[in-house]
């Protein structure tokens, strides 16, 4: 396996090329928890289409795929900050400011495509607003986007006023981003997924950026001995997380046509759960794009498929929490408690 | 006698030269206007009981601490340096004690971490980080299962010898290293300090703390002895000996410091 053919140079402990390992080293190209996800969706899948006739109908996973879209593309951008070692507990605080800002705008007059870039604006400044708090301020990520949660849900509050049923836009207004059909029949979130997914994957595996998000997840302090700018980046990977959480929030608007201050409430933690199903580690350094794609998707056939085949709504909370439990158990267990 | 020879024009002038430098943390005086030079191509050992000032000495040089008083030149001109990358400017690298390795990333990027080779201002050019990588190991004879491997697959020696590459590749004149084989073996010490050697045979000026006294005399050109944040002695290899620098590190004997620090003795 080593790449310097033995010679006068050898010098034996660090050129033996660890016989013993070199087999260890193979088996770490299989990627055992990519492998477990797949596994998973496929037995998932599986068993939903032999307990439901309407699972496998291609307008059933069309619809899988555009529920999942909202929370894939929040997960995307909390992917990114979660392996960069940080915390985002504003995604669903900002979906539902971003959704308030712009319908806001829209029934005032403001063009809808210039309330939707203000409105993503919106969400990249309060990405920013995070990122400040926790590179700055020093604060904890969780304690800085707890607070920020909080104040994002009083401000969309504040808009929504004593409107008892939220902003509501007319139906013709604001269907582009969600509701329309792209070619006929594909749905347009599943299209915008797909693009989160695909700009994920190229800042984390292409960009400095990504390099030094997986660095700084790894150990933050070689990095900023080694004149890494940890906090720049850190502070991007908020605002990266700020944009998507906005662009769900656009997306969210479109599809209901309606913004309301308790929108996405509580859907946090099952975004969170889903990144974290998808091998991101609350540490930092580790998962990517992909997994937390597969993540994303497990839980959305678990979704669709329990309710396809009427399981009660507990047995759907349970059995979430029991793959979460399993699936990152499983990765513990196989790593013999991580190499740190 | 080797001292006045530091003191005066009588050498040439030190590459890398560090003038009243002073550090405090709270009531703790790690530096107490301490005087440094390395020369160019020496292998210069820093020794001192624990709690010396040996390590503030080298994160001031490398840019992790600030120094309350002093100055620091590099060929005689007065270089600031206030943050790691101004160090590796000043063409300082630093191979730290433990190990600051980031253990997720493969090999190539830890050596070029903070300094990846990017296409355009945000793309990273991995292929050609992992050739340079190579490129840079190889200089040194070092023989890695492969640069694309986790740094948390090595063991510490390779860990080590990674360290060693991420100091050569930021072309640094001046590599200093806070205790490098403190956490290795036997063996795997054995070749850091061949490593060490290296690095001289190079060009490079070496800096090296370390608590072996036999690796010094192993590998050393000059010595100076830190004592209670103060310079108490700096001696040539072959002209002192192991007791004479035992005697310095413990206080046995009186430094050289009232001739260096306003004639005070040392406590």
């Amino acid at each position: 396996m080593s790449l310097v053919p033995s010679g006068v140079h050898e010098r034996s402990p660090f050129g033996s090329a660890d016989r013993r390992g070199s087999l260890r080293q193979r088996l770490r190209f299989v990627d055992w928890m990519m492998l477990g996800l797949v596994v998973t969706l496929v037995g998932l899948s599986a068993y939903f289409a032999s307990a439901s006739p309407y699972f496998l109908r291609v307008e059933n996973l069309l619809n899988i795929g555009a529920h999942g879209a909202i929370r894939g593309i929040v997960a995307i951008g909390l992917t990114i900050v979660m392996v960069a070692g940080g915390l985002d507990l504003t995604i669903t605080a900002v979906m539902c400011a971003v959704g308030m800002v712009t319908a806001e705008l829209i029934i005032t007059g403001t063009p809808e495509w210039l309330a939707a870039v203000i409105g993503l604006a919106t969400g990249g400044a309060m990405g920013a607003a995070n990122g400040l708090l926790v590179t700055k301020g020093r604060i904890q990520p969780v304690v800085a986007t707890l607070s920020t949660m909080s104040i994002m849900r009083g401000v969309a509050f504040i808009i929504e006023r004593d409107r008892a049923r939220g902003v509501s836009l007319q139906l013709d207004q604001f269907s582009f981003l969600a509701r329309d059909r792209f070619a006929g029949s594909m749905p347009t979130p599943l299209i915008w997924w797909l693009l989160a997914c695909g700009i994920g994957f190229f800042i984390l595996r292409y960009t400095v950026l990504g390099q030094y998000v997986y660095a700084i997840g790894g150990n933050s302090d070689a990095c900023r001995v080694s004149g890494v700018r940890v906090d720049l980046w850190r502070f991007l990977t908020y605002v990266l997380s700020g944009l998507a959480s906005g662009f769900a929030g656009l997306m969210l608007l479109s599809l209901t046509n309606t913004a309301y201050s308790q929108a996405a409430m509580g859907a946090e933690l099952d975004i969170m759960a889903a990144v974290i199903l998808g091998g991101v580690g609350l540490g930092g350094g580790r998962g990517g794009v992909v997994g937390t794609m597969l993540g994303t998707l497990i839980l959305g056939v678990l979704n669709n498929g329990m309710t396809l085949t009427s399981t009660p709504l507990y047995w759907q909370y349970i059995a979430r929490g029991a793959i979460l439990v399993v699936s990152v158990g499983l990765d513990t267990l196989r790593k013999g408690g991580g190499y740190r | 006698m080797t001292l006045s020879m530091d003191r005066n024009t009588a050498g040439p002038q030190p590459a890398l030269e560090m003038r009243g430098i002073s550090k405090a943390f709270g009531h703790v005086q790690a530096l107490d206007n301490v005087d440094f030079e390395v020369h160019a191509g020496e292998l210069l050992a820093l020794v001192g009981d624990n709690g010396a000032g040996k390590s503030t000495l080298v994160k001031i040089l490398s840019g992790v601490y600030r120094a309350d008083r002093g100055d620091i030149y590099v060929d005689g001109a007065r270089v600031q340096i206030e943050c790691p990358s101004d160090a590796t400017k000043a063409g300082i690298a630093t191979v730290y004690q433990d190990l600051n390795l980031v253990p997720n990333r493969d090999v190539a990027s830890n050596i070029y971490l903070g300094l990846e080779p990017t296409r355009g201002m945000i793309l990273l050019n991995r292929a050609k980080m992992f050739a340079d990588a190579e490129a840079v190991l190889g200089t040194l004879g070092i023989k890695l299962p492969s640069v694309k491997v986790d740094v948390a697959d090595l063991s510490g020696g390779q860990r080590q010898a990674v360290a060693i590459g991420r100091a050569l590749a930021r072309g640094g004149r001046f590599i200093l290293m806070d205790e490098p084989t403190a956490s290795l073996g036997v063996e795997q010490t054995q070749l850091v300090n061949e490593l060490t050697v290296d690095l001289r045979a190079q060009g490079h000026s070496v800096v090296f703390i370390t608590h072996n006294l036999a690796h010094v005399f192993d590998i050393a050109d000059r010595i100076v002895v830190l004592r209670h944040g103060r310079r108490v002695g700096v001696r040539a290899r072959g002209e002192t000996t192991r007791e004479e620098i035992v005697c310095l590190i413990t206080g046995a004997i009186r430094g050289d410091v009232d001739q260096t620090c306003h004639g005070q003795a040392v406590p």
